[in-house]
């Protein structure tokens, strides 16, 4: 994985087909997590991808591309909506009152399927980016134009909030432990490896929570590279 | 960051609406958004500058919260609304609480 640059006047990282694979698949979790109809293969359907169309339906960009933000039909409901139960998609729809339930309730019964179509919409989009490439680009190109990056920098905050709640991560400290952890590991990774892997596996469930740990900080060093050249953008 | 400098900043138009109508946009703290982003977030919707959206975003992230912006209830729905768009942990209340 490489951080965003500035290339071409769109701002470009680059990720090998596994990465590729591993966020694709995260983005998908989050979007089935939402709401997003799954199709018959599990993954969700997506309205906007042709499938087998490689980058083609990307292509179009502009509004029609990563930053479109189309809602449903229905922007609001008619019937007040449940608080979600899981605490990740709380976190993404939170109460907007803390102390009004009926202030919280009125705002989730107008603002929920809104919220929950556009960012269905950014990570199936982000996701069509990864999965199929755009033309004209290195196939290990993430290539995201200046009117793309703010949906995509709100895209990698929604999943690295989904996965932070896996990994019950509440707290600065916490995170900044996981952070320590990753560079520990990353430093040691060499060296386990002329060891050989015995007796540093751990069982299934640590391992599982290293690669969680591990897609969280790339998409924080991909969050953090763009929202600075976008940043640096805005103030020029 | 001049902490004694964000608070006057932020009370000046609750105190200039000064009616029941008041509301407020607050932000809260949480472990995951990025300093960089919150203050991109903080300049590019409200269309702060880049020194107020830094003093908003250090008081977020040091006192657990800011007030972010006021107004009529329906303004603080759209901006709340926003937040939640960009993944901010946002509510409103009545101002002045």
């Amino acid at each position: 994985m490489r951080d965003f640059r500035k290339v071409r006047g769109a701002f470009v990282a680059e990720l090998e087909p596994v990465e590729r694979q591993v966020v694709a698949g995260v983005l998908a979790d989050v979007a089935l997590l939402l709401g997003a109809p799954a199709g018959p293969d599990g993954d969700p359907l997506d309205p906007a991808g042709e499938p087998g169309a490689g980058g083609a339906a990307g292509d179009g960009a502009g509004p029609a591309g990563l930053a479109s933000s189309a809602a449903g039909p229905l922007g609001w409901s008619v019937e007040a909506l449940p608080v979600p139960e899981d605490p990740a998609v709380r976190r993404l729809l939170p109460d907007a009152s803390r102390e009004d339930p009926e202030v919280a309730a009125e705002f989730r019964r107008l603002t929920e399927a809104d919220l929950r179509a556009t960012k269905i919409t950014r990570l199936l989009a982000l996701r069509r980016a990864l999965l199929g490439g755009r033309p004209g680009w290195p196939a290990e190109a993430l290539v995201v134009t200046p009117d793309e990056a703010p949906a995509v920098a709100a895209t990698l905050t929604d999943v690295r909030l989904v996965l932070a709640d896996r990994l019950g991560l509440t707290t600065d400290a916490q995170v900044d432990a996981l952070y320590a952890d990753l560079d520990a590991e990353a430093a040691a990774r060499p060296r386990r490896r002329r060891a050989g892997t015995a007796g540093t596996g751990g069982d299934a469930a640590a391992e599982a929570r290293r690669s969680l740990a591990a897609v969280y900080g790339a998409l924080t060093y991909l969050q953090e590279t763009l929202v600075t050249l976008l940043a640096r953008e805005r103030r020029r | 960051m001049p902490a004694a400098t964000a608070p006057a900043e932020v009370v000046a138009p609750e105190s200039g609406l000064g009616t029941a109508d008041a509301w407020v946009t607050l932000v809260w703290n949480d472990p995951v958004n990025l300093m960089s982003y919150v203050t991109y977030v903080f300049e590019s919707y409200f269309g702060y500058p880049r020194g107020k959206a830094e003093r908003l975003m250090r008081q977020v992230h040091e006192e657990g919260r800011a007030a972010v912006s006021t107004g009529t209830r329906e303004a603080m729905e759209v901006d709340v609304q926003a937040m939640h768009g960009f993944g901010l942990w946002a509510t409103m209340q009545r101002g002045g609480e």
